[in-house]
């Protein structure tokens, strides 16, 4: 038996797109459930020159840029979610959100 | 600034002994029996060290100067090389010989590198990179005082050696600003959990209310960090990272 080979043409598919044409997805959130997101919680921070950094000695108390009022800032990367406060569940941290900052 | 061992954690303190342990007996091996070990204490860098770096000086043993080998008196050496006879020889010239030789004997013994006494340079006024710490090693029938710079026990010798030279002098980055932050992740979310989060929901985290969170200065966690409240600001009480 002989075998062919034979080069392909790929067919132009310039002016395809077509914007008004319906989503290819339904259902969109549900596809992509598998897909977990971390968030993170800024409890504070201090800016503070090197040499008061080097001269940290144990024991040192610092005090953060974060007042006890205000609430702490919820982020999922780099964009704030959210604003709550620290509790405790059983004997771990949790964060409990008091205001939604922005949702998807 | 006033230096003090009880800046260093306890594991530091284990590094300075781990560090020092291995060369001691090394260079007590020429004095002691082989089933004596010598026992090693650490010590404050004191007004009475300052003191006796000042009047007597001290030498240098290892290339990047951070161990010094302290001289009280000419009898620290007598210990070492006439043992009990010491006391009886007479403060001649020929004990002056004898004291000269056994001196560079010892530093020889102490740093192979160094072959000749003159190579090595009495200094008076040491400058420390990193905490200065009185090392006391008691052998069976006396002790020498050793004092290290504990930058020593920084690995990156490249670094240490650059200070030492003054090519880079970390006195100039002293203003420069950064900052120290803590932050904690909380469990994983699915998309569908996140989407559908309210006011008053509680996300777990698997950090512990009794574990201390981690101080970060830019990328690098510098320290650990016991969360309360100083003047209505939050704060940290911080602890070496080697503690946690």
């Amino acid at each position: 038996m002989t075998t062919q080979i034979n080069d392909i043409n790929l067919p132009s598919l310039d002016g395809q797109n077509s914007e008004s044409s319906k989503d290819l997805l339904e259902n969109k959130l549900s596809i992509v459930d598998h897909v977990e997101v971390e968030l993170v919680v800024e409890v504070g921070s201090v800016k503070l020159t090197v040499s008061d950094l080097f001269n940290l000695k144990q024991g040192s108390t610092v005090k953060l840029d974060q007042s006890v009022e205000e609430p702490l800032k919820l982020y999922l990367k780099d964009r704030l979610i959210a604003y709550g406060k620290l509790v405790a569940v059983d004997d771990v941290l949790g964060f409990q959100v008091t205001e939604i900052v922005n949702s998807l | 600034m006033q230096y003090a061992l009880g800046f260093l954690t306890k594991k530091q303190k284990e590094q300075l002994i781990n560090k020092i342990n291995e060369p001691i007996y090394n260079w007590c091996q020429d004095w002691i029996e082989r089933e004596k070990k010598p026992t090693i204490f650490l010590k404050n860098f004191s007004d009475y060290y300052k003191s006796l770096v000042a009047n007597n000086g001290v030498f240098a043993i290892d290339e990047i100067n951070s161990v010094f080998f302290l001289v009280k008196s000419p009898n620290d050496f007598l210990k070492f090389f006439f043992r009990e006879i010491g006391s009886c020889l007479p403060l001649d010239n020929i004990s002056n010989f004898l004291i000269e030789n056994a001196i560079s004997d010892l530093l020889y013994k102490i740093d192979n590198n160094k072959k000749d006494i003159a190579e090595l340079k009495n200094i008076t006024d040491i400058k420390f990179l990193g905490i200065p710490v009185v090392i006391e090693i008691n052998l069976d029938f006396g002790s020498v005082e050793l004092i290290l710079d504990s930058n020593m026990l920084k690995n990156n010798k490249l670094l240490d050696q650059l200070v030492t030279d003054n090519i880079l002098n970390p006195v100039t980055i002293n203003n420069e600003v950064t900052s120290l932050s803590i932050s904690f992740p909380l469990d994983k979310l699915s998309i569908t959990d996140f989407i559908d989060l309210q006011v008053g929901d509680v996300i777990k985290s698997k950090h512990s209310i009794v574990d201390p969170f981690n101080v970060m200065s830019g990328d690098k966690e510098v320290a650990v960090g016991f969360l309360g409240q100083s003047e209505n600001q939050l704060a940290v009480l911080l602890r070496s990272k080697e503690e946690k």
